[in-house]
């Protein structure tokens, strides 16, 4: 009962601690707004844009008004949410461990009683938690003002499928930021995992698109998991996978990416030299 | 020539610096690898399902992102790094070091950082281009090639300016980056054909910030559409456009108040 009961005590002593640091790094994503504002409606808004009117280019070049299952307006719809998705799911982008370890800022999580991977976490999802809530007013406004059919259903259950996926990648990429304790640099480790993930995943243009045989390759891969499928059932669109299946391939994976970065850390922590001790 | 020698000197720090970081040198260049194939793959992926994107077909569109991945390699070689350090040395004070030297700061400020391992991706870059060139369908004459790879260095020297217009701000806000993730978000309209952007854009792109001068109106020139204006055009907005920066630059400079004071 006692063991219970310290059990229960660290858990909400880390959920607190979580907390704390995703409202620190909420505070500081909000520090600088015009930055901040600006950024955002360039880097989601003029990207869907710019897909939006070379798709109607080519949608009028060949005289059709819906391709592999996709008409102009559900596929503004999907790059919307896809772009979104990406945001909330690559929060943090690269550096955000390495830099702690080059210039010796891992030292002081090292002495406090925290864990370094759940704080960190927090940070992780202090930077998501704006794109969730675009992405949510995103769709009711879609909802109320030009209606399709998402249903609450699929946007609960996709909604649930991004921030398993989150978790996810975050797993994945601090593994690759660990390798900082080896390595000089770690960015273009970082750049290359965002390009793959961007292609494998559907952010350019949907999978439905590509070669049968590449679309049955990435689907041994994490890939269309993270973004792809979880959108195709937001929008409303036909998934050859249940919500149910999707969720438990992505707990393989985070699993599976768990295992990796607690050994990469192990591994990894005893060769950091702390700089400045 | 002092200039010239100074940029020497970088070059060789820069190799005897990456050298020493293997590794990192090798990981570059399979990323720059991976970005581009994929790129390259993509737009394929879109010509299994049309003959033309914005007015342009496959083999034209094909030299367009090739010279994109030649633009890629020039800016990462020469601008990408001091790009990024700049507002760094800015909030940090560290430009009081450039302001003391007997050169100009903007010099050393842009061009210090050579990147030796994109160097490498640039021979990849001008590899994929001369393949594009012998794709495409339609005749070219050397003299239009030579002008079409001078404004694509323009073009690149533009696309650092922009850059340097989005981190100015630092000057005045403080702020860690300025507005340098806007340049990010703006990355298709430098990918894809100027045909497929509306009268609004196409403006906006061309006069206000000069996305379309770094590729797509070079591009225009060399496969014989608005030959003229897409040249004069090119040409005049580059220079107003440095005008305009070198003017918010010592604007800048008066304001840089260094760290401790």
């Amino acid at each position: 009962m006692i063991l219970l009961l310290n059990h229960i005590l660290a858990m909400k002593k880390q959920i607190n601690i979580f907390l704390h640091s995703l409202g620190i790094e909420l505070r500081k994503t909000f520090m600088y707004k015009i930055e901040f504002w600006v950024s955002f409606f360039a880097t989601t808004c003029i990207p869907v844009l710019v897909s939006y009117l070379m798709w109607k280019s080519i949608y009028a070049h060949n005289n059709v008004s819906e391709m592999n299952g996709y008409t102009l307006s559900e596929l503004v719809l999907y790059y919307f949410c896809i772009h979104l998705s990406w945001k909330a799911i690559f929060s943090k982008g690269s550096g955000y461990i390495a830099r702690d370890i080059y210039y010796g800022g891992l030292n002081k999580y090292i002495v406090y009683p925290v864990s370094y991977l759940n704080f960190k976490f927090g940070e992780y999802i202090g930077k998501s938690v704006f794109y969730f809530l675009n992405l949510i007013l995103f769709i009711i406004a879609h909802y109320m003002f030009l209606g399709n059919e998402v249903t609450f259903f699929n946007f609960l259950s996709s909604f649930l499928l991004i921030l398993l996926s989150t978790l996810t990648f975050y797993l994945v990429s601090s593994s690759i930021e660990y390798l900082s304790f080896w390595v000089d640099n770690i960015w273009s480790l970082a750049v290359m995992l965002r390009s793959m993930v961007a292609f494998g995943g559907g952010v350019l243009v949907p999978l439905s698109f590509y070669p049968e045989s590449l679309q049955n390759f990435l689907h041994f891969t994490p890939f269309p998991y993270l973004f792809y499928y979880p959108v195709q059932i937001m929008i409303g669109k036909k998934s050859p996978y249940s919500v149910l299946t999707i969720a438990s391939i992505l707990s393989l994976w985070i699993i599976l990416s768990y295992l990796l970065n607690r050994f990469v850390w192990k591994k990894g922590s005893y060769k950091y030299s702390g700089v400045g001790i | 020539m002092r200039y010239l020698k100074l940029y020497a000197h970088f070059v060789r720090f820069s190799f005897t610096k990456a050298l020493q970081f293997r590794l990192d040198f090798t990981f570059r260049i399979v990323m720059d690898l991976v970005f581009h194939t994929l790129n390259l793959i993509f737009f394929k992926i879109l010509f299994n399902h049309t003959d033309a994107i914005g007015g342009w077909d496959e083999s034209q569109v094909t030299l367009f992102v090739a010279s994109f991945i030649l633009f890629d390699g020039i800016y990462m070689t020469i601008f990408a790094s001091n790009a990024w350090w700049f507002p760094e040395h800015i909030n940090k004070g560290e430009l009081d070091l450039y302001l003391t030297k007997p050169v100009s700061p903007l010099f050393i400020f842009s061009l210090k950082e050579f990147a030796a391992n994109s160097f490498v991706n640039l021979f990849f870059g001008i590899g994929i281009f001369t393949w594009a060139l012998t794709q495409v369908e339609f005749s070219f004459s050397i003299f239009s090639l030579l002008i079409y790879v001078f404004l694509i260095i323009n073009g690149t020297t533009l696309f650092y300016l922009m850059q340097t217009l989005m981190t100015l701000p630092v000057f005045w806000t403080q702020s860690p980056r300025g507005f340098d993730l806007v340049l990010h978000g703006m990355d298709p309209i430098l990918k894809y054909p100027m045909g497929v952007q509306n009268q609004a854009l196409r403006v906006i792109f061309t006069f206000l910030l000069p996305m379309n001068l770094v590729l797509a109106l070079p591009a225009k020139f060399f496969f014989g559409e608005d030959v003229l204006t897409s040249l004069v055009l090119t040409l005049l907005i580059s220079i107003l456009f440095w005008s305009f920066i070198l003017f918010l630059w010592t604007r800048g400079l008066k304001r840089y108040s260094s760290a401790s004071s």
